[in-house]
């Protein structure tokens, strides 16, 4: 064989071996990149992306987020990682949505009542149930995935919770149960929502830390007691304990817990503390600064309040809450203005 | 334009019916809903679509929610509601003959049920519906109340002698059938029954299958516990009106139309009784079947010669029972109701 073509050959080998190595690398890198996409991806989201947006006001796109991307979250285990946890939070957000849609039809149903159109009252109530069970659905897959998520959970035993994220999914889990519930109730029960949830929830609340949580454990626990008054504690005032626990989170700026005093006293029946906790709210707005980092959810309690003067207001007046009247009632007292008689100038 | 003026007043006529058409006129009336989750519940969930028919029949209702039944009760004697929904039992004190629907072991079945609410929704039996100045003005089905007990061993009459039974202090329908069988009554509210239960403070208690998830009573019936599945009696939630106050003809409309939201109802009823798992069920033999019934109604016959049960109501039931099963022994009894 001649020297040069022997040279040949054999720089032709170290070149196949070269592509076949840089092959193996790269095959093995995107192996990688593959396997940990997920789980990194998930890790940005959680330890990113939601504390981003839970620093934003706007509820209505972070709503239609929630819509947009619930169905992908799950998927993620495709690719190595956990998402049960962000399943809870986009569950919760696009069960949200849905309840937004049924207060709407809950203020038609409203009108047409006040109108006198039983049609019309009818179709609202109708398309109110829908929308109630749509989320019924979702706040359950939330907390079926707060199941998975927290494979320790049994209503009876806290878990391990050693970092915030843990914590607060936990919270939104919770909820998920509390609102699946509430919701499937109020739509007629097609939901299949497993009704011992409540009861679990209400232990699953002792696990956080109540001060911490803005008031939301014991707002929690204390709902669970006024509905199931056999498992309140001997001594225990539940109505003291939402009261305390409404306060908590208003000194840290904080208005979520008076969210759940007021749908409270709403099923108690009692108007004037739902009133009460409506004007406190925009009271409170002049005077303690909402905390910064979490101003998502205190727009979120915004809007659920306001949902509910819009109800108070409808059924009284057949229109809702007006503009800039959020915490004044259609049967406030007038201010009375002084005036002058005008007989002696005319 | 011009418009001939018989043309223009036809059109005017036309035009005002389109508007109307789906509005009326309604006179505003106060209903008193108890649920034991207030507003959230249920039952206010269902009054909230009675309140949209109800609008079609002349009354719009303004709903308040009681967690108390004993207070919606007070609430309406003393008129701050024109109408008021509750159970059965707490009916019997307006209407002892709808009150007597929940009677002890009267109804195997809600095709039993069905037919007396049928029978007694019909505009020939109105005038029974009418109490002094209450009307019955709907009757719904509330689910059959099963016994839950303690340990599976206890599916017969016998074996209750002895036993803690919860009861509800304001039924003396209870407290006369946990004696006569010789067990111990515990007073308990209907706030309470289910905890004693998984507590372990009573060996028996009752309720429809909802409580079975909602109270967490698989706990109490661990481990050896069961459900026994005869209905002990067809809880019933109902409408009561004081007469007076509605349009003419409002009762029957209103009767009519909670007669025609029955299957819906039981639909759901039966949803939760699915949701207990067929292991825990307790078929009661055929042979201690009949030793239930009858023990049942010799309560119910002792009940109304007391005066608590309905005479009326209990034959009526009677009726039901022999036409849809003639040989029961009770259809040729010299004592039958």
């Amino acid at each position: 064989m001649k020297p040069n073509s022997r040279k040949t050959k054999k720089k032709f080998f170290h070149w196949i071996v070269l592509l076949l190595l840089a092959f193996i690398l790269f095959s093995a890198a995107t192996l990688f990149a593959v396997k940990n996409a997920g789980k990194l991806l998930v890790s940005f989201v959680e330890d990113q992306a939601v504390p981003y947006v839970l620093k934003t006001d706007d509820v209505a796109m972070g709503c239609m987020m929630a819509e947009s991307l619930t169905l992908l979250i799950p998927s993620l285990v495709q690719i190595n990682a956990s998402p049960y946890k962000l399943a809870i939070l986009f569950d919760f957000l696009s069960g949200s949505c849905a309840e937004f849609k049924a207060w709407e039809e809950e203020l038609r149903y409203l009108r047409a009542i006040h109108n006198k159109n039983t049609v019309e009252a009818q179709d609202a109530r109708i398309l109110q149930k829908r929308y109630l069970n749509r989320a019924a659905r979702r706040q359950l897959k939330g907390y079926l995935n707060f199941q998975k998520a927290y494979l320790e959970f049994s209503g009876d035993n806290c878990p391990v919770l050693d970092s915030w994220n843990e914590e607060f999914y936990w919270m939104i889990g919770l909820m998920d149960g509390l609102q699946a519930v509430m919701n499937d109730l109020a739509s007629g029960g097609e939901a299949n929502v497993p009704l011992d949830i409540s009861l679990k929830v209400g232990r699953g609340a002792r696990c956080l830390n109540n001060e911490k949580w803005w008031g939301m454990p014991d707002a929690i626990q204390a709902a669970i007691w006024i509905n199931f008054p056999s498992y309140q504690p001997d001594g225990i005032n539940p109505l003291q304990v939402l009261d305390s626990a409404v306060n908590t989170g208003l000194k840290q700026g904080m208005r979520i817990a008076q969210v759940v005093a007021a749908k409270i006293h709403i099923g108690r029946g009692d108007a004037e503390s739902v009133k009460q906790i409506i004007r406190d709210n925009i009271q409170t707005r002049l005077n303690i600064a909402t905390h910064p980092d979490f101003i998502f959810l205190d727009e979120v309690a915004s809007i659920q309040l306001q949902a509910i003067s819009d109800h108070m207001w409808t059924d009284a007046t057949g229109k809702r809450t007006p503009i800039g009247a959020m915490g004044a009632f259609w049967d406030d007292p007038k201010n009375t203005v002084d005036t002058i008689d005008l007989i002696d100038i005319l | 334009m011009y418009l001939a003026p018989n043309v223009g007043h036809r059109l005017f006529v036309t035009l005002l019916l389109m508007i109307t058409a789906n509005t009326v006129l309604a006179v505003p009336k106060k209903m008193c809903v108890f649920d034991l989750l207030g507003a959230n519940g249920p039952t206010y969930a269902q009054a909230k679509d009675y309140k949209t028919a109800a609008l079609a029949w002349g009354v719009e209702l303004g709903l308040k929610p009681y967690t108390s039944e004993r207070v919606a009760a007070e609430d309406f004697k003393a008129g701050l509601c024109d109408a008021v929904m509750f159970t059965g039992i707490r009916a019997r004190q307006f209407n002892s003959f709808t009150g007597s629907l929940d009677a002890i072991g009267a109804m195997p079945s809600y095709q039993h049920l069905k037919s007396v609410i049928s029978t007694i929704s019909a505009a020939k039996a109105a005038k029974l519906m009418v109490n002094e100045s209450y009307e019955v003005a709907g009757v719904f089905p509330g689910g059959a109340a099963f016994m839950f007990v303690n340990d599976r061993n206890i599916d017969t009459v016998g074996e209750l002698a002895g036993k803690r039974i919860a009861i509800l202090d304001s039924d003396p329908a209870q407290v006369e059938m946990v004696t006569f069988v010789g067990a111990s009554p515990v007073g308990t509210s209907i706030a309470n029954m289910f905890s004693k239960f998984n507590n372990g403070s009573v060996d028996v208690t009752y309720g429809p299958a909802i409580v079975y998830e909602a109270m967490e009573l698989y706990k109490g019936l661990e481990p050896n516990g069961g459900v026994i599945q005869f209905p002990l009696v067809q809880l019933t939630m109902q409408i009561m009106i004081r007469q007076a106050e509605f349009p003419e003809g409002f009762g029957q409309k209103s009767r009519e139309f909670a007669l025609g939201q029955f299957d819906s109802g039981v639909d759901l009823i039966k949803r939760y009784e699915k949701k207990i798992p067929q292991k825990l069920w307790i078929a009661i033999p055929e042979v201690e079947k009949t030793g239930y019934l009858e023990v049942f109604r010799q309560s119910r016959i002792r009940l109304r010669d007391k005066g608590i049960y309905n005479a009326k109501m209990l034959k009526l039931m009677r009726m039901l029972r022999c036409k849809k099963d003639p040989q029961q022994a009770e259809c040729t009894s010299t004592d039958k109701e």
